[in-house]
C-alpha cells in the first residue's frame, strides 16, 4: 500500500468518526444556542446509549437494527428528562447554575452505571461486525460504512428539519431572540422538550452505531463530550452547520494524525484545538460573537 | 464598620479554634488521613471560589493546577535537592506562571467559552502527565517523594512526620492562605473582581477596570493557590500519578464551593468539610460515593443555589429582620 492510500483510508476512518462527532455535537450546540444553557451531561447520554445497546441487543436478544431504534428512542427519552428535572428549573439563572447542575448530572449518570454494570467494557458484536467492503484502493468495514452513511443520512435531515418546518422555525426564532420568540405565542418549553429530544436521539443514534466499534464503558461519556465541545467551540456555539463541517474536519484531522504521529497525540488535538481557537477566534468557524453573554 | 468586620470573622475565627482543637477528637490514624485529604480539597475549594466565586467564570482545572505544583514540588526537591520549604512556594509559583499561559488565552472569554478552555486545559496537562515519561515517569507516577522534614529554629523546631504534625502543617497553609484570600477579595483589586462578572464585563471596562489585567491576576492567584495545595498533596502522600489530578477532582472542587456557598471565604470551607468528610466516610460504599457528589450538586443548585452559607445567612438575617420589626424605631 503506497502512502496514498493510507491517507485515503484514514480519511474515510475520519469521516466515519467525524460524523459520530457531528451527530454528538449537533445535540450540544442546539441546546447552547436555543437554551443558551450548556448541558455537561451531553456525553452522557452517548454512553447511556451504549448500555441501552447492552440491555436490549445483548440481554433481551433484540434484533440489532430494532435495538438501535429503541436505543434511540430511550436516550432521546433520557434527553426530555434532562430538562424536565434538571435544565428547566435553572433555566433564567445565572449561568454557573446551569453549568454545575448538568457537571452534577454527569458525575451522578456515570457513577450509577459504574456501580450498576462495573467498570468492565462491553465490547459489542453486531451483524455487520467483520464484514469488510473493498472498494478498490481502501476498504471499510461494514459497521462503519453503516455509521457513515446513516450519520449523514441523519445528520442531514435534522438540518432540513430545522431550516423547513414550522417546529424548526419556530426554534431558529427562539435562538435568535427568545423573548421576543415568547411574545410572539413560541412555547419555549415545547422548543426546549424538541430540543433536548432530538439531542438525546442524535447522541443515542451516535452510542448505537459506534458503540460496538469502540467499547462501551462508563467513563466513555467524558471522552464524547470533550470531543463534542471541540466540535462546537471550532463551529462556532449554536451553529448546526457549523458543527457538522467541525465534527468531520475534527474527525478527519485525527485519523491523519494517528496515520503519521503517535496515537497518543489524538485526543491532544481536540483540546488544543478548544483552546487555541478560542484564542483566535472566540466566535468559531461559523458562530457570532462569543461575548454574548449568555 | 469594625463591629460589622468582627461579626463577620467571628464564624470564621471560632472554625479554625474548633480545627485546632480536632486532633484532640479524631485520634484514629485512618480519620487523621481523611481530615488531611479533606483539607487539600479545602485549599482547591478556596482558590477556585476566587475565580468562580467572585469574578464568575466557572473554573474547571483546578485539579490541573495541583497536578502542576504536586510534580513542580516532586521534581524540584528530588532532581535539584530543594527543601520543601522552597519547592512549596515554588510550586505555587509554577503552577502560577501557567496560570498566566491559560489566562492569557482565556482573557476574553466568558460563561460558557471560559469554562470550555479551563477544561480543556485539564485535559492537555493529563494527557502531558500521562505521556511525559522522561519527566513524569508516564501513569507508573512518582514515587518516594521525600516529606517536609523538619521545621523551624533550634528548640522551636518540629519534624513533620506523624499525621498529626502535617495536620498542624496544613492547618497553617490554610489559615495563611484564606488570610491572604481574605485580604485580596476586601482589596481595591477583590471589588474589582466582582466587577469582571460575566454580566458586567462590557461595564467593568467601561468605567476604566482593566478587565484583562484583573482577570490574568485572579488566575494567577487561583493557580498558585491550587499549586501549593498539590506540593502538600505530593509531601504528604509521597506518591503522585495521573489519576490524581483529574477532571472529577476539579469538578468535586467546584462542588465543594457551591454546596458552601460561592463567593464568600466561610462558604468553601465548610462546603470541603461537609463534602469531604461525608464523601470519605462513604468510601464503605465506594461505588456510590460519587453518585452522592453528583446528587448533592444538583439538590444544591437546585434548592439553595447561594449555598449553606446564603441559607445561613438568609435566617439569621430574617431573625434579626422579626426583632428589628418588634422594636420601635429609635429615629425618625
Amino acid at each position: 500500500m503506497g502512502t496514498f492510500s493510507v491517507i485515503f483510508q484514514q480519511f474515510i476512518n475520519g469521516l466515519t468518526i467525524g460524523g459520530v462527532y457531528a451527530m454528538v455535537a449537533v445535540g450540544l450546540t442546539l441546546v447552547f444556542g436555543i437554551l443558551r444553557q450548556m448541558n455537561w451531561a451531553h456525553g452522557e447520554l452517548y454512553m447511556l446509549a451504549g448500555y441501552a445497546l447492552v440491555i436490549t441487543y445483548t440481554m433481551m436478544n433484540v434484533p440489532y437494527y430494532v435495538a438501535v431504534i429503541l436505543t434511540v428512542l430511550m436516550v432521546a427519552f433520557v434527553g426530555l428528562l434532562y430538562e424536565w428535572l434538571v435544565f428547566r428549573p435553572v433555566r433564567g439563572k445565572p449561568f454557573v447554575n446551569a453549568i454545575v447542575c448538568s457537571l452534577g448530572v454527569s458525575i451522578f449518570v456515570w457513577n450509577i452505571v459504574l456501580a450498576l454494570f462495573g467498570g468492565t467494557p462491553y465490547k459489542l458484536a453486531t451483524p455487520l461486525t467483520g464484514k469488510i467492503m473493498r472498494l478498490g484502493l481502501f476498504s471499510i468495514s461494514g459497521q462503519r460504512l453503516m455509521t457513515l452513511v446513516v450519520g449523514v443520512m441523519i445528520i442531514g435531515a435534522v438540518y432540513y428539519w430545522i431550516q423547513k418546518t414550522r417546529a424548526g422555525r419556530a426554534m431558529r426564532a427562539v435562538e435568535q431572540d427568545g423573548e421576543a420568540a415568547r411574545l410572539m405565542g413560541v412555547n419555549i418549553n415545547r422548543i426546549a422538550e424538541v430540543t433536548f429530544a432530538i439531542g438525546g436521539g442524535l447522541a443515542g443514534l451516535a452510542g448505537a452505531l459506534v458503540g460496538p466499534i469502540f467499547v462501551i464503558e462508563p467513563r466513555v461519556g467524558a471522552w464524547a463530550v470533550g470531543k463534542a465541545f471541540a466540535v462546537v467551540v471550532m463551529g462556532g456555539m449554536g451553529s448546526v452547520m457549523g458543527s457538522i463541517f467541525a465534527g468531520f474536519t475534527l474527525g478527519v484531522i485525527e485519523s491523519l494524525a494517528i496515520g503519521f504521529l503517535a496515537t497518543q497525540y489524538r485526543d491532544l488535538i481536540a483540546y488544543l484545538m478548544i483552546i487555541v481557537i478560542l484564542w483566535i477566534r472566540p466566535q468559531g468557524l461559523f458562530g457570532r460573537i462569543a461575548q454574548k453573554g449568555a | 464598620m469594625r463591629n460589622a468586620r468582627v461579626a463577620r470573622l467571628l464564624p470564621l475565627a471560632m472554625l479554625f479554634l474548633v480545627l485546632l482543637a480536632l486532633p484532640m477528637v479524631v485520634t484514629r490514624s485512618y480519620y487523621m488521613h481523611i481530615v488531611l485529604l479533606t483539607g487539600y480539597y479545602m485549599l482547591l475549594a478556596l482558590s477556585v471560589n476566587l475565580v468562580t466565586g467572585f469574578t464568575g467564570n466557572l473554573f474547571l482545572a483546578a485539579a490541573a493546577f495541583s497536578g502542576i505544583g504536586a510534580y513542580a514540588s516532586a521534581l524540584l526537591t528530588m532532581k535539584w535537592g530543594f527543601p520543601f520549604w522552597l519547592a512549596l512556594p515554588a510550586a505555587g509559583f509554577v503552577a502560577a506562571v501557567f496560570g498566566f499561559v491559560l489566562g492569557y488565552p482565556c482573557l476574553r472569554l466568558i460563561g460558557p467559552y471560559f469554562s470550555i478552555a479551563t477544561f480543556g486545559f485539564g485535559e492537555i496537562t493529563r494527557l502531558v502527565f500521562v505521556n511525559w515519561y522522561s519527566v513524569t515517569n508516564g501513569p507508573l507516577g512518582i514515587r518516594g517523594i521525600p516529606g517536609p522534614g523538619r521545621i523551624g529554629i533550634g528548640p522551636l523546631s518540629a519534624s513533620i512526620d506523624s499525621r498529626l504534625s502535617y495536620y498542624y502543617l496544613l492547618l497553617g497553609i490554610i489559615l495563611i492562605s484564606t488570610y491572604v484570600l481574605y485580604r485580596i477579595i476586601n482589596s481595591h483589586i477583590g471589588r474589582a473582581f466582582w466587577a469582571i462578572r460575566s454580566e458586567t464585563f462590557m461595564l467593568a471596562q467601561m468605567i476604566g477596570i482593566n478587565a484583562t489585567k484583573i482577570k490574568i491576576y485572579s488566575f494567577m492567584v487561583t493557580a498558585f493557590f491550587c499549586g501549593m495545595a498539590g506540593s502538600f498533596y505530593a509531601h504528604y502522600m509521597r506518591f503522585i500519578s495521573p489519576d490524581t489530578f483529574v477532571f472529577p477532582e476539579s469538578a468535586a472542587a467546584v462542588a465543594m464551593a457551591v454546596v458552601g456557598g460561592m463567593g464568600t471565604i466561610t462558604g468553601p470551607i465548610i462546603g470541603a468539610i461537609l463534602l469531604g468528610v461525608s464523601v470519605e466516610l462513604l468510601r464503605v460504599v465506594s461505588q456510590y460515593r460519587m453518585v452522592v457528589y453528583g446528587l448533592v450538586m444538583i439538590v444544591s443548585v437546585l434548592f439553595m443555589p447561594e449555598g449553606l452559607v446564603g441559607v445561613a445567612r438568609r435566617i439569621f438575617s430574617q431573625r434579626r429582620r422579626v426583632a428589628a420589626a418588634g422594636v420601635p424605631a429609635r429615629r425618625g
